[in-house]
């Protein structure tokens, strides 16, 4: 008994990162309507962004997740800025290429800089702490991301219903072109969200490199995770990803205890059943427009 | 106050605007008539900075409106309450109506001032816009439109779609929004509600200014011909 509320534990704590990961590319498909490809390398390339730094400089592992995510956010905003806004338009085939080739540059770019190895965070004896409850383990790292994650969708929340910035990218989701008759530049806006989705990225990167390990390639396995838990969520509200990726998650543990072999077999298989079923996800609302 | 000379506009390769002259006061009104595919929406979405134009002049009190696009123009004064209403359905009508004034010009209308120019807005302020009817959609674009405080207000096809009842509740809230003094141009299907309610009125023809003139004792056979192109 005990073997199986751990396992819905720990299904419910994956499924947190697994939201992460789809936050982001959740965010920048509701503001600009494009699917970035290149999502599952802004994951691996904060992990590698933080091997990097902690190479060089020994930090505490708190410092360096908060200066990688604050160089992602910069990064994210630049390459709104200077690549995807250009090629933004009524074509949704350029951005989908771009990012796509930013995608395959990286991943190259990442084997030549730190060859094809699998690497981890070092976060100490944190990595294997536990937290017992009675007869229940429960890991602590494990538990600090599904509460960081938790924390931030609320942030996110808050911030998007609550603040005049937050208000801005909601209009600017609904009409791109009236949004200008406000005074509004979309191309700042669309430079914002890229590098909230950026630096949400780089975290979800870092927590996933401390309890696991990574490799260049490994992007392309996140990015099918993040849009997994977007379509399996839904579109139009951020506790979709959330959803989303408990959903996946609690999938994703349950069938590991229960089919060892199957990989990330039933993941898919619930993916399926959701388009099937359920075309605009578990908690998506159907557009109105 | 605005001094437009020779202005073209295109939608791509496509020329929709033809040497447009228009010079207004503070305080004028203008109705642009013109049938279907005239050039009415292209030539407001030009002077809001939505649409390429050209011009040999185009200034709005003295500045030169062409370098600028459409922010900030918005915050040079120019606001338009567009063809469609085009709400952002997913806010609050309070919040349509706050992104309206972000830019923050000075002048009368606030929250509370277009809330009493059409007091259902503070009724279904906390309200989704998209569950809002027509007319009262439109009613929160126009108001979204004021909250700029513009010194020009555009204003295409406010009557589209909606209840006659509806459209004489909107005709005569711009009589009131007429005497804050800011100038207005706006496009009107019905040419004799245009007249009445205008200064001026200027008719389009397939993209080229047909017939102008003061909206006072015009000559409907006159414009009636402009309207449908047939020579006099």
């Amino acid at each position: 008994m005990n073997v199986w509320i751990e396992t819905l534990m720990n299904g419910l704590m994956l499924g947190g990162l697994y939201a992460l990961f789809g936050l982001g590319l959740s965010l920048i498909f509701g503001v600009m309507r494009i699917a970035n490809i290149a999502h599952g390398e802004l994951v691996i390339g904060g992990a590698f962004m933080a091997f990097s730094i902690a190479g060089a400089v020994p930090l505490p592992p708190i410092m360096l997740v908060a200066l990688v995510t604050a160089l992602m956010f910069a990064l994210g905003w630049a390459v709104q800025s200077a690549l995807v806004n250009r090629v933004l338009g009524s074509d949704p085939l350029r951005p989908l290429l771009l990012t796509f080739g930013l995608s395959v540059l990286t991943q190259n770019l990442l084997v030549e800089l730190f060859g094809a190895d699998s690497r981890s965070l070092d976060i100490g004896s944190f990595k294997t702490a536990a937290l017992t409850l009675g007869t229940l383990s429960v890991g602590l790292l494990p538990l600090v991301t599904f509460g960081l994650t938790l924390l931030l969708f609320a942030l996110l929340h808050w911030g998007l219903h609550h603040s005049a910035v937050g208000r801005v990218v909601r209009a600017t989701a609904d009409d791109p072109e009236i949004v200008a008759l406000m005074g509004v530049n979309r191309k700042q806006v669309f430079a914002g969200v890229m590098a909230l989705s950026a630096a949400l990225a780089a975290l979800a990167g870092m927590l996933l490199a401390m309890r696991s390990t990574v490799t260049p390639f490994s992007g392309a396995e996140r990015l099918l995770i993040a849009f997994e838990v977007v379509v399996i969520g839904g579109l139009g509200s951020i506790w979709a990803s959330l959803a989303g990726g408990l959903a996946l998650g609690l999938v994703h543990a349950v069938s590991f205890r229960a089919d060892p072999a199957s990989g990330l077999l039933y993941g898919h298989i619930l993916l399926l059943a959701i388009l099937l079923i359920r075309p605009e996800g578990l908690a998506g609302k159907r557009r109105t427009r | 106050m605005l001094d437009i000379e020779g202005m073209n506009a295109f939608h791509g390769d496509f020329q929709a605007l033809f040497g447009i002259d228009l010079h207004l006061e503070p305080g004028e009104t203008l109705a642009l008539i013109g049938a279907n595919g005239a050039g009415k929406t292209s030539f407001l979405r030009a002077l809001c900075g939505l649409t390429r134009a050209q011009a040999g002049r185009f200034a709005l009190n003295g500045q030169a409106m062409l370098p600028l696009e459409a922010p900030a123009r918005a915050r040079a004064g120019i606001a338009l309450c567009p063809e469609g209403r085009r709400m952002f359905s997913s806010l609050s009508v309070a919040e349509n109506l706050m992104l309206g004034g972000r830019i923050g010009r000075q002048g009368p209308w606030n929250m509370d001032s277009v809330c009493s120019l059409f007091p259902i807005l503070r009724e279904f302020a906390q309200r989704p816009a998209a569950l809002l009817s027509g007319g009262q959609q439109q009613m929160v674009a126009i108001g979204r439109a004021l909250m700029a405080n513009p010194a020009l207000l555009l204003l295409d096809e406010v009557s589209l779609g909606l209840a006659p009842v509806v459209v004489d509740e909107l005709h005569d809230a711009l009589v009131r929004i007429r005497g804050e003094g800011m100038a207005i141009i706006f496009v009107e299907q019905d040419i004799a509600r245009a007249l009445r309610q205008a200064d001026r009125f200027l008719c389009l023809l397939e993209g080229r200014a047909q017939l102008a003139g003061p909206a006072r004792g015009a000559d409907l056979a006159a414009i009636g011909r402009a309207y449908f192109g047939e020579t006099a």
